[in-house]
């Protein structure tokens, strides 16, 4: 047991995962030498050499292709964009074909690999870098979407994603890298993806969140429960597809309010998609609409504006307590 | 100008009557406050009272039709005579002397489209069987909220409107907790089979007192846990007491019965059990505990079942409650018992005696908690210090909710009851 930040949580699943299985591999841009823009693969090239930690050029596209060619020859990719705002760039090679193997092969083929990006804001970046693009990746069809919220799930469910047999997308929010520090088992310990997890019981209001936005959740519940007794559950979603819905309507039942907090824009992003499957699973235990808190419908604003642009505890909270009101 | 007389607001979240005679013919000219009809509701047949002399025009209704509240009945010709501005209440039942206005007009609601509810509160009518539609929403914008729902179907006033909230963005101070309902239960009957495939049926109409048992009689078994606790109490004594001073009774105009006695012997200890004489707010999560002691006694009517409440029972002496009770007995026989004499208990108790059995499972009358059941009481054998003695025994089973109370607290309850039956002494305010 140790207590590691998020970076050192992941650089351990990613060490634990390449010494138990030689097929696994680490690429990407300043992965190797340099242990990655944020030093997640740090110390993997002194260990285990240019063949597994692959500096690769500067092209994304290509470091994705590559991936999916060595996974369908059976290697185990795990590849680093540096920020998910760059992904654009390999995107073809992502929903055209690592996504599409399990079905053009009848089932028969996966395209086991994880692509790794940073992702969101809160780290007053600069354009590109501060994106939340998670439902992108969601609303296709053979990826899986993992975001963690801690360094102890992060580890966990990377060495599950390394080990799932189908792609899978690994959002790793820059703003929790350093946040927090926590006790994280010696041993390897993997999480079931798909699966969402109550952070907090609570009876009379459903917060779903997920990432960065977890922290946020947190302290507003924290505050309704000082402020008027209101006992908030905390929904953390983890895997943004496929979606825990049955997790989501069981809170509901329980609560009859639910607000949603994520940090991509509003417009067709999770909360539409977890809101309508609130209203599927739990429609007649609704006490008021399910409200969405989440950034505005535009382009990443720049640094000095995204404290405005990514929801924060102040917004959370209101919405909160229209909801409870209602 | 012809004036139209409509079926007044009735009170007590009442929305319909049915009518059961119509004591005018169209052509008729009748004087104020003459009887006009006699309509049944969920709570008593009452008679109503013309509220203006003339002629009538037209009759609307027809015996047998339930009509709402709002409803035309009657149609008086012009006759030059003062138009009744409110609707009169009913003579017969003082208790409904409640203003017309307290309720809106259903139609207008019915042309504006849905009625405003959310899913939850669509749920909780659904399962308590309340039309929406009838319901006068107290939340924001009219909306029906849980409450209101509660109160339509325990036939309870709804709560006045609230006071217009601030928008919920404008809102400065943080809002109270919301209420914490109970999980209820949604049940729907699966649909019958056609019986006509094994032989011919008939189908009749339930009458509306029978609707009303069924509504009331579902709602309890449904909503509540119920638990029943059986015991027997050796009443040879209290029998005795009983055949010795049935004349001396009379002759202060009083049948004296075991009934009165159980009553007082029930609201004695009710006293010490507070629990059994109380209801439960699950919206609040809150025990209401009843600091009144009024009980209602089933009574077989022709009709069906009926439930007429004696007031402050603990305070008052066996004979009294002898004389009281026969008197409500005969009120409700004859159709004639007011909507005072129909509610408020907060406990009951059904004798089933005279008809027979050795022991009944009844039903809590909600919201009332507990209920009390006695068969017929009957000369046993009982073993008394070695000896085999002829001993009158009762059989009581009382059902409580088990929400408020467990199993030790009804036996604690039902064995107090038990032995003022067996130390009538004690019924009698000797001791």
């Amino acid at each position: 047991m140790a207590k590691l930040n998020m970076v050192k949580a992941l650089n351990l699943a990613l060490l634990q995962e390449m010494e138990r299985d030689p097929d696994v591999l680490v690429i990407g841009e300043d992965v190797g030498v340099d242990g990655g823009v944020f030093r997640v693969t740090e110390d993997l090239h002194r260990k285990f050499g240019s063949n597994r930690v692959v500096d690769s050029p500067l092209a994304e596209a290509g470091i994705i292709g590559a991936s999916v060619g060595m996974a369908l020859y059976g290697l185990k990719p795990v590849c680093e964009i540096q920020f998910s705002g760059f992904a654009f760039q390999c995107f073809h090679q992502i929903e055209n074909h690592a996504a599409r193997y399990r079905m053009r092969s009848q089932g028969r083929f996966g395209c086991q690999m994880v692509v790794r990006m940073p992702y969101g804001g809160g780290v007053r970046a600069l354009e590109h870098h501060s994106e939340s693009e998670e439902q992108f990746y969601s609303h296709i069809p053979g990826l899986k979407m993992v975001i963690p919220s801690g360094p102890r799930n992060a580890r966990a469910l990377l060495a599950a994603a390394i080990r799932d047999p189908d792609p899978v997308i690994f959002f790793e929010a820059k703003a929790l890298y350093h946040a927090a520090k926590e006790d994280v088992p010696d041993e390897i310990e993997t999480m079931e993806i798909g699966r969402a997890h109550v952070d907090r019981p609570g009876t009379d209001l459903t917060l779903v969140a997920y990432g960065a936005m977890l922290r946020v959740a947190r302290e507003v519940a924290l505050r309704l429960h000082e402020e008027s007794g209101v006992e908030a559950e905390i929904v953390d979603l983890l895997t943004i597809s496929p979606l825990d819905r049955d997790t989501l309507a069981a809170s509901v039942r329980k609560t009859g309010r639910a607000v949603v907090v994520h940090e991509a824009p509003r417009s067709f992003g999770p909360g539409a998609e977890i809101a309508a499957s609130i209203m599927e699973g739990a429609f007649l235990s609704l006490e008021a609409p399910v409200r969405r808190v989440t950034a505005h419908d535009v382009p990443f604003v720049g640094f000095a504006r995204e404290r405005a642009n990514v929801p924060d505890v102040p917004r959370v909270l209101a919405a909160c307590r229209e909801t409870l009101a209602f | 100008m012809p004036r139209q007389f409509t079926l007044p607001d009735l009170g007590e979240g009442l929305t319909e009557a049915e009518i059961v005679a119509v004591l005018v013919h169209e052509g008729q000219v009748i004087d104020e406050d003459a009887p006009l009809l006699e309509v049944e509701t969920d709570k008593a047949q009452v008679e109503i009272p013309s509220p203006i002399g003339g002629r009538i025009e037209k009759i609307h209704v027809a015996p047998g039709q339930t009509v709402k509240v709002g409803a035309v009945l009657v149609t008086f010709a012009d006759n030059g005579g003062p138009a009744p501005t409110t609707a009169p209440s009913p003579k017969t039942a003082p208790a409904m002397a409640a203003p017309a206005a307290a309720r809106p007009a259903r139609e207008s609601r019915a042309a504006e489209g849905p009625v405003a509810a959310t899913p939850a509160t669509r749920r909780l009518a659904r399962e308590l069987g309340v039309d929406l539609r009838a319901v006068r929403g107290s939340g924001p914008g009219g909306r029906v909220l849980d409450t209101d729902v509660r109160a339509a179907a325990t036939g309870a006033r709804p709560a006045p409107a609230a006071r217009p909230q601030p928008a919920p963005a404008a809102a400065e101070s943080a809002p109270a907790g919301p209420a914490k309902p109970l999980a209820t239960i949604g049940l729907e009957p699966p649909p019958l089979p056609r019986f006509e495939q094994w032989g011919p049926v008939e189908r009749a109409p339930l009458s509306h007192l029978r609707r009303t048992i069924a509504l009331r009689m579902t709602l309890s078994a449904t909503l509540v846990p119920h638990v029943t606790h059986f015991d027997r109490a050796d009443i040879t004594e209290l029998d005795a007491i009983i055949a010795r001073n049935l004349e001396a009774a009379r002759a202060h105009g009083v049948t004296l019965t075991l009934t009165a006695f159980l009553l007082k012997a029930a609201a004695l200890a009710l006293r010490a059990h507070p629990q059994f004489n109380a209801s439960l707010d699950p919206a609040a999560g809150e025990m209401i505990l009843k600091r009144y002691c009024h009980l209602g006694v089933a009574v077989a009517t022709p009709r069906g079942l009926i439930v007429p409440v004696l007031r402050d029972v603990d305070g008052k002496p066996v004979l009294e409650i002898g004389r009281e009770l026969a008197a409500l007995a005969q009120r409700v026989r004859d159709g004639k018992a007011t909507l005072d004499d129909l509610r408020g208990g907060t406990f009951t108790i059904t004798n089933i005696g005279v008809l027979g059995g050795t022991a009944a499972i009844p039903i809590i009358n909600y919201p009332e908690v507990a209920i009390l059941a006695v068969a017929r009481a009957r000369q046993e054998a009982v073993v008394r210090q070695g000896q085999i003695v002829p001993r009158m025994m009762l059989p009581l089973t009382l059902t409580f909710d088990h929400r408020v109370a467990d199993g030790a607290d009804g036996a604690r309850f039902a064995t107090e009851i038990v032995s003022l039956l067996e130390a009538p002494e004690r019924l009698l305010g000797l001791v």
